[in-house]
């Protein structure tokens, strides 16, 4: 990947809060209802097809890099089931729903698409894109922030490599930043990320 | 390629609260998991590491602290530290010594507090793929330039949740496990810690590369088509053909269906099988844990010679058995993971005194 020097994105969700109607919309992308899959899960496969459709995709290149981040991960399901295990086996759904895991393998599900999926957890979610961007190939990256509250929220962005532009890269400071219409690239700078 | 080297490595596990005492037990015939009960009146063996503290909390830093001096990364600390799991501190929870989880990240930054980490902390958490996944991050984070060196600590620690939540998905073994065997009937969970550090310096072993993958086709169980893929995406990675590997260190934990389909798998990538081995009879399928914790009972038991002992049928079904003796030479490994969610691993290594 050394031709790569930037990251163009092809698609992204708005940073505006989760539209009222997502699980509507989920279901339009799916063309069903989602069963068992969690609220964790649905969240992530939310924001994944509505960049995936924002950047004009059906799929992924097999080649593309996803990454998952999150602070606290399925936590509902989580909960249900450190309170089920505490007096007796938990419901197997419930304890499927709390690993993340399954998110992954839902969101391969979906995209009919099989390839390197992985989940993280971070305070730094600069720190993240920047490991991802190293692990990339050139198909580039989908990157998805999922939390199911405090607010809930999934905000993805699709990342494909190209040749830097000539234009004048500023160091990120907020993750916000990059779901400004406004930036367009992304590239490595030192352990984080700058944007023009 | 750049060469990147497994420098220390450690576990504990058990099988001893280090390598040594990890290679002495497999070679006098390995420990017997033990039972643990759990709420609602069912039982299941589990391996468990040996240690005098009770409380979750400080057994956990003690537990750390002497996988990463034991992996002589103790005065490393500010390298990247790739901590992969998939119960952080769920068992401080159950036991009431910490508030139930609502932030998992702060399980990291807790293992940071506990050692004194000053580099940056990445949490991987990618179910029994995590210890690779977060090895391959490691991996091109050095190869990016971004750092000479890394650290990975595998963890999976003692919880009510993970037993309990196998249990309720009737994946468990209530006897033992018997990989590849025949009367296999599911898994035995365990605990491990295991560090390892990589490095662009030339030592015995080199990470030749690897890959991982997900299917969502069956979340739930291996499918060979894709086993095979990620070997053959492993071998293209590391630029090495089947013919070159001399040892497989399969996922092979017990499960009836899971060892099938994994041998179809690799059936369909090596023409001739090389020899497999199993560690999940030894230490317990340690989940996040076990790619670090198997790379480090593997190497440890080619150096010294010793081999884990396998005392019952292997199931004619499979076509294919455990290997009952090391090798006679083992230059290049192949360390497959594979994952509850449609998660598969796997890294070669290279023997580079082999």
């Amino acid at each position: 990947m050394a031709e790569v020097v930037a990251w163009r994105i092809a698609g992204r969700t708005p940073l505006a809060p989760l539209s009222a109607d997502w699980r509507e919309r989920l279901v339009a992308h799916l063309g069903q209802r989602p069963r068992r899959l969690g609220l964790f899960t649905e969240l992530a496969l939310y924001g994944a097809l509505e960049t995936l459709t924002a950047a004009g995709e059906r799929t992924l290149p097999e080649d593309t890099l996803v990454r998952v981040c999150s602070l606290r991960g399925a936590v509902s399901a989580f909960h249900q089931v450190l309170e089920q295990s505490a007096t007796d086996l938990p419901m197997p759904f419930s304890f499927l729903q709390s690993q993340p895991s399954q998110m992954l393998a839902a969101l391969s599900g979906a995209l009919k698409w099989q390839g390197d999926a992985g989940f993280m957890l971070t305070r730094d979610p600069l720190a993240l894109i920047a490991l991802a961007m190293r692990q990339a190939g050139q198909h580039g990256l989908l990157l998805g922030w999922v939390e199911e509250e405090e607010p809930a929220r999934s905000q993805w962005l699709r990342l494909v490599p190209g040749v830097s532009p000539d234009k004048r890269f500023v160091p990120v400071r907020d993750l916000g930043q990059l779901f400004d219409p406004q930036t367009t690239w992304l590239q490595l700078h030192g352990n984080g990320v700058a944007i023009a | 390629m750049t060469g990147l080297y497994l420098h220390g490595r450690s576990l504990l596990s058990a099988l001893g609260n280090d390598l040594h005492e990890a290679a002495t037990a497999v070679a006098s015939g390995g420990v017997a998991p033990q039972p643990v009960p759990l709420p609602g009146g069912t039982e299941w063996p589990f391996f468990r590491i040996a240690h005098p503290e009770t409380r979750w909390r400080p057994r956990a830093a003690a537990l750390l602290k002497a996988a990463v001096e034991q992996a002589g990364v103790a005065d490393r600390r500010d390298l990247p530290l790739f901590i992969a799991s998939s119960s952080f501190e769920i068992g401080a929870t159950e036991t009431g010594e910490t508030a139930p989880l609502n932030d998992c990240y702060s399980f990291a930054e807790e293992v940071a507090a506990w050692l004194g980490w000053q580099g940056s902390v990445y949490l991987v958490s990618s179910a029994c793929t995590s210890s690779l996944h977060a090895l391959l991050a490691a991996s091109a984070h050095i190869r990016a330039g971004a750092s000479e060196e890394a650290v990975v600590l595998g963890v999976e620690l003692s919880n009510r949740y993970t037993l309990s939540g196998f249990a309720a998905m009737q994946l468990l073994s209530r006897r033992c496990a018997l990989p590849l065997g025949t009367g296999r009937d599911g898994l035995v969970l365990g605990e491990a810690v295991a560090a390892l550090h990589l490095s662009r310096q030339p030592s015995r072993w080199r990470l030749c590369g690897g890959s991982t993958r997900v299917d969502g086709g069956d979340p739930t169980g291996a499918v060979p088509a894709t086993v095979a893929r990620l070997c053959r995406e492993t071998l293209d990675a590391c630029g090495l053909s089947a013919t070159d590997i001399d040892l497989i260190k399969v996922q092979a934990a017990g499960s009836p269906l899971n060892d099938l389909n994994e041998v179809k798998g690799l059936a369909e990538s090596f023409e001739q099988l090389p020899p497999l081995m199993s560690l999940k009879g030894a230490i317990g399928h340690t989940l996040g844990a076990s790619g670090a914790a198997e790379i480090a009972l593997l190497l440890e038991c080619l150096e010294k010679g010793v081999w884990p002992p396998v005392s019952y049928p292997f199931d004619p079904e499979i076509g294919a058995e455990l290997a009952r003796t090391t090798p006679a030479k083992v230059r290049y490994l192949l360390a497959v993971i594979l994952g509850f969610g449609g998660g598969y691993a796997a890294v070669a290594l290279e023997d580079c005194h082999g």
